[in-house]
């Protein structure tokens, strides 16, 4: 029939039109597949030279650690190995700043971990930032940070730390202008008493349902705790006292009882005085809680 | 921006030059447009780069003293009228009748009029302010009150003014007032004191009565900042005491600046950017005392700059709100007090300049 | 005694709006379960008051009941009126450890010595603050309870926050201030505003500021947002400066609320363009006043969006860098003239 013939020369073309198309795309492919696999080779040499500059690094790094470490004992020994690796000279130089430069970064990172003041400084040394961590126990608690302007003099700018904590008048006492880590040390001493007091007030209240806390403040330098005796159903009134505010533990212990007057002069309670001296609160009351002392 | 050339202020020569073409060229273009044809064309508009200094007009000898104390302390919201058809001031007590019929109508078809006790009757009073019109071509100003009578209230006590319009024109440009076809009365500005219903029922009759349109007339920019020159510029016949400006910036939450500055330091202030008066030419009192825009703006530039100086904050990036002194105070929303009779003609000569330019005809 | 209780009943429910008067009632705890069910809240407060006003006269409440109310509902609701910051000056040796016990009592005594009739109320609210009513009277007049002064303290800092203090009772309550803490002297330490623990937390440095430092918090390392590798908008750099800038001036994250600062410039004129002004002897006299929602806010916003350049001026970096908002400028700091002024304490 006509319509089947023609249909058959149009269908033959029509496919022939598709072949001819899907071999451009095909060959459109095929380029874009060859240009990526350039990209990538490019991309593995990179990486290659990058290990290898790695490699070369660490070892270097690893000699200067030991140079460090093991002070000038073993130096001639290493100075030889060192001059095996002149052999290109050129990028000795700059590989040894390069693993002196990765040394000093783990050595400030060590030294933030442990917590110890992380000095920042700003606007081309014109004014330093100390960041003053607080931890106790174990657990890193609040960091406090303080500004100083080091030009003409060395003066606070500003800082986050509490009103109660008198860093104007520790700055006036210790000499800032030649010796601002004696200022810093004294500072984080009366921080960290702080802390201690503050998380030791926090955990009383979280592990010691019983226990009442009557008073306190803001500064922690007081604590007044209304402790119950099992079975007698007696109360007493116990007072802490934290005159020296850059210690962690008390320097008074007061106890009173209304029931029985005589109970702060017994040997039992004498001892627990002295107990809750020497010991932090939170802990001096589970101690007190086990012998069923208190309830 | 529309420019409009002041043919009051003398200017040196080739000022002069460029005022008598476009004057040929205004009356030729009305000539092709034909005498039906009601204004000169928007373009020939310009604003002011030179005004004369306000002189203090003693009014208060001229102006009653009730309408005058009212003029003075209220606070005016403006609005811009289109010219008037067939008003005539010797017909103003049948249109207070009319008015005050068209109030009660209102209020019957429940149109809200919040005025607190509003049960009562509203009469309504037009009055002829005399004595504030200078120039010859300015119509008279018309002052319209709302008296509201309580229901209860005893016969003798008199009617609580309840709303205030002024319909003005002070100083219009001569050339438009005379291009405008006879029957067609100018008086561009309305100055409205009282409850938006009441406001919104005036208009609407004046539109109907006089088949006009009313807009509100903002306080440009530059209006507010030639204020601020031209009240200062009064220190020395009657103390700013203070010059105050509000400027808004637009951060979030937006922040509201006052920056207000000593009279007498912005008087010293504006002083020294005056150019030095020119003694050549004829010689005529109102070159020395004609201010330029310039002068305005550095005089602005001063104050940003001192501002500048201590915050490092450039207020030109803010808008400027409001201005006060001792003498009057004007909100960019339109909103204007005279505390002072005495520049009463010069504020509302600039404020007719503002209603003149905004006329959409 | 009878109808000033109820009058006072009824001015501090009319003040406390409808939507808190059931959990206010609830925290104070004097009325027992039943007459808090027999109220039908969702009335209006008219009917709710009258009921209430029914109950106080059965009740027999004292004045004492009331008052208890009233401060129950302030120390919730601090951040309403106008408060003032004053600061202790001079602390003797034992200011340190003031105790509460004896704070109270001095500050009852030395106030009751000053004043005839007084009617004094303190309370310690959980986060240490130490809250006091005084509703002032005099030789001749009741203690007036309409209009009682309010004050904070937290021991063993230097500040107390104050509203509705009237001028004629600020001497007496600073001498009782001051001898119960064991300070020498008290001063203003203008700074104010509506918000209460705004002004405390501004000066009990309470609020997030932002230090340079080398170790970003754990939090910021996470939530940096890498935006698309190949798009780099010019502007970032600057941005991401000024808003580091703009942080450390006025603090990081939520800023408490300040409404204003207001900054009295008395320095002489300085253009470069302006000789007549410059070489002026007097000092430009001028006042600014920067207000807003909350002040702190817009102002770094100000700075991070370029309106006000970086680094911040001193001016406006002391407002939460000292803590005030109220300055006297003048030409006195000896700095280079094209520096900006540095605030001065009044």
């Amino acid at each position: 029939m006509e319509g089947s013939s023609k249909g058959g020369v149009l269908s033959h073309l029509s496919l022939l039109e598709a072949k001819a198309r899907s071999r451009k795309t095909q060959l459109h492919q095929i380029k874009e597949l060859r240009d990526k696999v350039e990209a990538l080779r490019i991309q593995r040499d990179q990486l290659r030279a990058e290990i290898e500059t790695h490699k070369i690094l660490q070892k270097v790094r690893a000699s200067l650690d030991k140079k460090c470490t093991k002070g000038g004992e073993e130096e001639e020994l290493q100075v030889k190995e060192g001059e095996k690796m002149n052999e290109d000279s050129e990028h000795s130089q700059l590989l040894r700043l390069m693993a002196r430069h990765t040394q000093l970064k783990d050595l400030l990172h060590a030294h933030h971990i442990i917590g110890g003041y992380n000095i920042t400084k700003t606007i081309q040394g014109r004014r330093v930032c100390a960041s003053l961590a607080t931890a106790y126990e174990g657990v890193y608690l609040e960091t406090y940070n303080v500004e100083f302007d080091l030009k003409p003099t060395v003066r606070i700018r500003r800082h986050d730390v509490p009103p109660f904590i008198p860093v104007d008048s520790l700055a006036e006492q210790s000499n800032m202008q030649t010796d601002i880590r004696a200022f810093l040390d004294t500072l984080s001493k009366y921080l960290n008493g702080y802390a201690g007091r503050k998380q030791q007030l926090k955990l009383v209240k979280e592990r010691h349902k019983s226990v009442e806390v009557m008073e306190s403040n803001v500064l922690c330098s007081i604590l007044v705790m209304l402790l119950t005796v099992p079975g007698e159903r007696v109360t007493v009134l116990c007072t802490l006292k934290y005159t020296d505010h850059t210690r962690c533990l008390p320097t008074g212990v007061y106890v009173q009882c209304e029931a029985d007057k005589e109970l702060p002069d017994s040997p039992q309670w004498k001892n627990n005085c002295s107990l809750l001296m020497e010991t932090p609160v939170h802990k001096a009351l589970t101690i007190m809680r086990d012998r069923w002392i208190i309830a | 921006m529309e420019r409009h050339h002041n043919s009051v202020t003398k200017t040196p020569l080739d000022r002069v030059q460029r005022r008598s073409k476009s004057k040929s060229y205004r009356q030729s273009l009305r000539s092709c447009l034909g005498a039906t044809c009601l204004t000169p064309a928007l373009t020939t508009r310009r604003l002011n780069i030179s005004r004369r200094a306000p002189k203090s007009h003693n009014i208060t000898e001229k102006v009653n003293p009730e309408q005058l104390a009212l003029m003075v302390k209220t606070e005016w919201q403006l609005s811009y009228v289109t010219p008037l058809y067939q008003f005539r001031h010797t017909q103003l007590k049948s249109y207070s009748r009319q008015l005050s019929a068209f109030i009660a109508a209102e209020k019957q078809q429940g149109l809200a009029v919040e005025v607190e006790g509003s049960h009562g009757s509203f009469r309504v009073s037009f009055s002829v302010v005399q004595g504030m019109s200078e120039a010859a071509d300015d119509a008279e100003t018309v002052l319209i009150q709302i008296h509201l009578k309580r229901l209860f209230s005893r016969q003798d006590e008199p009617a609580k003014v309840v709303w205030s319009g002024l319909l003005t024109c002070i100083n219009g440009s001569p050339d438009y007032l005379r291009s405008l076809p006879k029957d067609f009365t100018c008086l561009p500005l309305l100055c409205s004191s009282g409850a938006e219903g009441l406001t919104s029922a005036v208009k609407s009759w004046f539109q109907q009565t006089f088949d006009c349109y009313f807009g509100q007339l903002e306080i440009s920019h530059t209006s507010l900042q030639w204020m601020i020159a031209l009240w200062t510029n009064c220190q020395t016949e009657s103390a700013i005491q203070f010059l105050k400006m509000i400027w808004t910036l637009p951060v979030v939450p937006p922040l509201k600046v006052t920056y207000t500055v000593n009279g007498q330091d912005a008087w010293e202030l504006w002083s020294s950017v005056r150019k030095d008066p020119q003694k050549e030419g004829n010689g005529e009192d109102e070159d020395e005392n004609s201010i330029d825009i310039e002068e305005v703006m550095r005089f602005m530039q001063g104050l940003k700059s001192h501002f500048y100086r201590h915050f490092r904050l450039d207020l030109s990036a803010g808008k400027l709100d409001q201005v006060s002194t001792a003498l009057g105070s004007a909100k960019c929303s339109g909103m204007i007090k005279i505390s002072n009779s005495k520049y009463m003609i010069s504020t509302l000569t600039l404020l007719t300049e503002c209603a003149l330019l905004k006329m959409p005809i | 005694m009878g109808d000033s209780t109820k009058s006072l009943l009824q001015r501090i429910i009319r003040r406390i709006p409808s939507r808190a008067i059931e959990s206010t009632l609830r925290k104070w705890g004097r009325l027992t379960a039943e007459q808090l069910q027999s109220i039908d809240f969702t009335q209006p407060k008219w009917t709710v008051t009258q009921e209430l006003l029914d109950m106080c006269e059965e009740g027999n409440w004292t004045l004492k009941f009331i008052t208890e109310l009233e401060m129950s509902y302030i120390i919730d609701n601090p951040n309403q009126g106008m408060w003032y910051a004053y600061q202790l000056m001079n602390p003797e040796d034992d200011a340190n450890s003031v105790e509460l016990t004896q704070f109270k009592e001095q500050f009852k005594s030395h106030l009751k010595q000053l004043v005839r009739h007084i009617s004094l109320k303190m309370k310690k609210h959980t986060d240490e603050a130490v809250w006091i009513r005084i509703a002032w009277g005099d030789r001749f007049f009741q203690p007036n309870h309409m209009k009682p002064t309010y004050a904070v303290h937290y021991l063993q800092t230097p500040y107390v926050f104050v509203t509705s203090l009237t001028s004629k009772h600020k001497p007496l309550f600073s001498q009782a201030m001051t001898l119960s803490t064991r300070y020498q002297a008290i001063k203003d330490a203008n700074l104010s505003g509506r918000n209460l623990t705004a002004i405390r937390d501004l000066l009990m440095r309470q609020f997030q500021q932002a230090f340079p430092t080398k170790h970003p918090s754990p939090l910021a390392e996470r939530n940096q947002t890498v935006s698309h590798p190949r798009i780099e908008k010019e502007q970032d750099g600057n941005a991401a400066n000024r808003l580091e800038l703009a942080c450390e001036a006025f603090g990081g994250g939520t800023l408490p609320q300040l409404q204003s600062a207001v900054y009295k410039l008395e320095t002489k004129f300085r253009d470069q363009t302006n000789k007549a002004m410059t070489e002026r002897e007097e000092s430009f006299k001028c006042i600014v006043k920067f207000a807003s929602t909350n002040l702190l806010e817009s102002l770094r916003h100000c700075a991070s969006s370029g309106f006000a350049s970086t680094p911040v001026t001193p001016l406006l970096s002391s407002i939460s860098l000292k803590g005030k908002n109220y300055f006297v400028i003048t030409d006195n700091s000896p700095g280079a003239a094209s520096q900006p002024r540095r605030a001065q304490d009044k």
